[in-house]
């Protein structure tokens, strides 16, 4: 990699105080995919990039590639998009942080892909908007495992191939260590009950998945359906990851106490 | 061949443990202290041995404090139906430094910080909700600082004090003193407009 300066588009995902005045911020860009940069004197100096290398902000950005350690060396920062509201309102800021964690752990530094960032951006902006957010999750959720190549499988029983539905049942069972479904009749002793889905989660879901981002608006999905079909997907994304999402527990809690008097 | 004498290696090795300290600066701490005389280094060692055994956290405010309660939980000329919330002891410091506030603290000794694994249960916030319950308390100040997880905890402190018999504020953000506002960033200035002040009319 040559030592010229590179400039790109990026989302913050983490940022971390390092010393005493720098910044150590992990980016998700189209072109470069998830990388790391220094951002000297980022904690004190108050012109360049002060407010700019927030969680969530979409920023356009200078850096020099490192030679021989990890860290890059950014340069400068233009905010292109800051997402206020994803600060200001914790029901928001939960699910923009579980998305955020979920990018950093699914993905590699330096390997882009165009889609993860689209996504990710796409999830953001819906969010700051007032979109609700489990329903987004889900299809963000859906979407990455699709772009890492771990699309689950829910056309029919992974072992006899029946179709949902086909044969009068009222659910399917997901089974987090292989991304597939059984039917009731195939899981036999093997207590997945945790993983159910109901027809009516498994029909969105199937949806979802052949949905592009600018079609997801006219998904309307309840509420409960939405929940089920995160949690699914969230146990089978832990499967994957083989570690805790730190981020999950928080979410849950406030799906559990949904506050929000104030808007 | 050991080059370093091990009771050198284990204090660069500790040393190493503190935040911003790397393996180049242990060494230099290290050997500085080493070539100190031996009573310097002995005062830092009991100074360190006494840390725990004499410094407890203040069961109001959750400050670092020799007695329980603190000096400023204890001291009645301040106004202890005003809290004012902060992340950390640091911050603390700051405000008391400026002579400005005149009521008492609760230190949440932290933020939210889900990726971390940091709800608000890791937090002192469950203790400040009883604080605002228990009627004993006017005013709780939010004074987090105004970093993405700064915010959002405040805006689950709001939310949830909201409904208890407190009146709640939050820290004003604004234009830094001596800046020219046409250095401000575009967010900042925002706030600022929003939350002006009125003056006279
Ligand atoms: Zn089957
Ligand atoms: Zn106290």
């Amino acid at each position: 990699m040559s030592s010229q300066n590179c400039r790109t588009r990026c989302i913050v995902l983490k940022n971390t105080d390092f010393g005493e005045s720098d910044r150590i911020v992990t980016l998700y860009s189209p072109d470069h995919g998830r990388f790391t940069a220094i951002a000297k004197g980022a904690k004190r100096s108050q012109k360049r990039f002060v407010n700019k290398l927030e969680e969530f902000s979409l920023l356009d950005v200078i850096y020099r590639p490192a030679k021989y350690n990890r860290l890059h060396f950014l340069s400068e920062a233009e905010l292109q998009e800051a997402f206020l509201s994803l600060r200001t309102h914790w029901q928001r800021y939960c699910p923009a942080i579980l998305a955020c964690e979920l990018v950093l752990r699914f993905t590699r530094e330096h390997d882009p892909d165009s889609r993860i960032f689209t996504l990710l951006h796409w999830l953001l902006h819906s969010l700051h908007n007032g979109t609700a957010h489990l329903p987004a999750l889900v299809f963000f959720l859906l979407h990455l495992l699709d772009a890492c190549g771990y699309q689950p499988r829910l056309k029919h029983c992974a072992a006899c191939s029946c179709l949902p539905g086909q044969n009068k049942q009222l659910s399917f069972m997901f089974q987090p260590g292989n991304g597939s479904l059984l039917c009731p009749r195939c899981s036999g002793t093997t207590d997945l009950s945790r993983y159910s889905l109901s027809l009516q989660s498994l029909k969105f879901l199937q949806t979802a998945q052949k949905m592009t981002i600018n079609q997801m608006q006219r998904l309307q999905m309840p509420e409960q359906v939405a929940s089920e079909c995160l949690f699914v997907l969230y146990s089978y994304s832990r499967y994957l990851l083989q570690c805790d999402i730190h981020s999950w527990s928080f979410l849950v809690q406030g799906i559990k106490k949904p506050i929000s008097k104030k808007r | 061949m050991q080059v370093v004498p091990p009771p050198l290696e284990r204090l660069i090795t500790d040393l190493t443990r503190l935040p911003g300290i790397g393996q180049k600066t242990a060494s230099r701490l290290a050997l500085y202290l080493l070539r100190r005389p031996a009573a310097e280094a002995l005062n830092l060692s009991a100074s360190l041995a006494e840390l725990h055994a004499s410094i407890q956290l203040c069961s109001t405010c959750f400050a670092f404090s020799e007695n329980d309660p603190c000096v400023i939980c204890s001291d009645t000329r301040r106004n202890n139906r005003l809290v004012c919330v902060v992340e950390e002891p640091g911050d603390l410091m700051v405000i008391e430094k400026t002579n400005a506030f005149r009521g008492v603290y609760h230190i949440l000794h932290g933020v939210l910080a889900p990726m971390e694994g940091i709800g608000p249960d890791e937090l002192k916030v469950r203790e400040l909700f009883y604080r605002a319950e228990s009627q004993e308390i006017e005013e709780v100040l939010v004074a987090t600082s105004s970093t993405v997880p700064g915010e959002a905890t405040a805006s689950y402190l709001i939310d949830h004090l909201t409904g208890m018999p407190v009146k709640v504020t939050r820290l004003a953000c604004g234009i830094p003193m001596g800046m020219d506002i046409k250095y401000a960033d575009e967010h900042t200035l925002a706030k600022a407009i929003e939350t002006r002040q009125f003056v006279k009319g």
